[in-house]
């Protein structure tokens, strides 16, 4: 005597192999929108904590013949106005070798012998009111040509940017777990046409709905589970690749998919959610067409 | 026990094929229901078993009336119900004793709790040894046996059975019509549908219900055997 087979016969249907593959696809945009979304956040939050109190000035070269010693001058007086500015905590020359190490990426190593600006990193007292436009203004006139570039501004910017594509990402994610309960109701009302004989002989010999129903949800939980592990298996290949393959290019520093703790949870809890919404999907639309009968 | 008043039954917008059905199963009686090949007999029986629900009238169960009752309530009128269908509807996933214990199973029933019960049941079927057997492997006899253990494992009030020797020899259909009226003395309310009135003249001391075109024809005489087990006659 076998108590736990299933007195609905899902061995036979074809959703028991196309299902899994079609969750774990869902699974694995999912996830990969999920990772995007908390790479995000992780760069924001850098962004932050890097950028927030910070301003840089730049002195531009004067001109080819005498541009080292009045680009030296420039710099001087740059640096002591913006040292005797209140609300400035430092302000430091960046050395060429560090300009030149920033702009490697992006121009090679031979930009090494072009005329390079001079840059100074201004930290600015936490929490001071800070006017940019008077720096800007003084500087103007103590270092002709300075250049005073506001993190702040350019940040909240990039952090707008930064939380539209993370929404987006989110709303994927959202949209996906729609699209796996559509994928699922479909395929239980297959299930439900294709076992119609066994359900009315259960129902008819004193089968609860409830009875019946728990059949299609227990199967379709597992179908769930099975396909968010393939999902989120091949998505954390993908991940692994893509986070090496930026890690080699150096291009986006602040963009990694190392995942932190938060980001582990929800990708563990991804194939969780998926089992659940397939289960209850499956649940309720068993529920419904059972009611539909006498 | 069961009780038809006026009872009729359309398909959709279709003729009626049940026309103002009356009749009344005392507890404990045994009836045959005759009629020709589409005369109603497999609809009337729906009714009972609550498959279908009547266009019109009044049918009470077991002193209920099914038309009133909430839909959970008739789940629990079923199972006082064991039906053996015209095609046995049995589970071809399932081993014979798996297809037996099933009403049991869905009532929430320990597997300990029933194993030996079940087996007894299919040993007095005539089906001992071939409990682990699955339906496609079994003759059309064997799976009728199946679908009547099926049937009477849940100590059902009333027995309804849908052409039960229709698959099989004559021989056959004499014992499963004595495994019938074994149930019947013990209490059972029994309603056999058949077309074969030579089955229905061997056992001519059962009263029949006659359907012809949708309507009920005859009532024989009713015996009944009551609670106590003495005869007692209705008009």
């Amino acid at each position: 005597m076998n108590w736990r087979r299933a007195a609905v016969p899902f061995e036979r249907e074809r959703s028991e192999r196309y299902l899994p593959l079609v969750v774990g696809l869902m699974v694995f945009l999912a996830a990969l929108a999920l990772a995007v979304a908390f790479a995000l956040d992780g760069a924001m939050e850098r962004w932050r904590a890097d950028l927030k109190d910070t301003v840089t000035v730049q002195i531009p070269t004067g001109g080819p013949a005498t541009a080292s010693a009045a680009t030296g001058q420039r710099v001087e007086a740059a640096l002591a106005l913006l040292r005797a500015t209140p609300g400035i905590e430092r302000a430091t020359p960046l050395p060429v070798s560090e300009v030149e190490r920033l702009l490697e990426p992006w121009l090679g190593r031979a930009q090494l012998g072009l005329p390079l600006p001079t840059v100074i990193d201004v930290v600015r007292v936490a929490g001071a009111p800070f006017d940019r436009a008077d720096l800007a203004q003084r500087l103007q006139a103590a270092a002709p040509g300075a250049i005073v570039e506001d993190h702040g501004e350019w940040l909240t910017r990039l952090v707008k940017l930064a939380a539209a594509v993370q929404a987006i990402a989110m709303a994927v994610v959202v949209l996906v777990g729609a699209a796996a309960a559509i994928i699922v109701v479909f395929a239980t009302r297959a299930g439900l046409a294709v076992h119609r004989n066994t359900i009315e002989v259960l129902h008819l010999i004193g089968a609860r709905d409830d009875y019946i129903a728990k059949e299609f949800q227990t199967h379709a939980l597992w179908l769930g589970v099975r396909g968010a592990l393939y999902g989120l298996g091949l998505a954390a290949l993908a991940l692994a690749l893509l986070g090496s393959g930026l890690a080699d290019l150096e291009l986006l520093p602040w963009l990694t998919f190392a995942p932190d703790l938060r980001a582990l949870l929800a990708l563990a809890l991804l194939p969780v959610a998926t089992a659940l919404i397939a289960m209850a999907t499956a649940r309720v639309t068993v529920v419904r067409a059972l009611r539909r009968m006498p | 026990m069961v009780r038809f008043e006026n009872v009729g039954l359309r398909y959709g917008s279709g003729p009626e094929i049940l026309r103002s059905i009356d009749f009344h199963l005392p507890e404990g009686s045994f009836h045959f229901l005759t009629g020709p090949s589409g005369a109603g007999k497999s609809s009337l029986l729906k009714l009972i078993y609550l498959a279908l629900r009547p266009t019109r009238g009044r049918i009470a169960l077991f002193g209920r009336d099914v038309q009133a009752l909430p839909r959970d309530e008739l789940t629990t009128l079923r199972r006082r119900i064991g039906i053996v269908f015209q095609n046995f509807r049995l589970l071809d996933h399932f081993t014979a004793i798996d297809n037996v214990a099933l009403p049991l199973r869905i009532k929430g029933a320990k597997r300990k709790e029933v194993e030996g019960h079940v087996g007894e049941l299919l040993a007095w079927v005539g089906l001992g040894g071939q409990d682990e057997a699955y339906p496609p492997t079994m003759s059309d006899g064997e799976k009728q046996r199946v679908a009547i253990a099926r049937a009477v494992i849940g100590r059902p009030s009333v027995l309804l059975a849908d052409e039960p020797t229709g698959n099989i020899d004559p021989e056959q259909g004499i014992r499963i019509l004595h495994l019938f009226e074994e149930l019947n003395k013990l209490g059972t309310t029994v309603l056999i549908a058949t077309h074969d009135q030579s089955l229905v003249s061997r056992y001519k001391h059962h009263p029949v219900l006659r359907l012809e075109r949708g309507e009920l024809k005859r009532i024989g005489p009713t015996r009944t055997v009551s609670a106590r087990g003495r005869a007692r006659a209705e008009p």
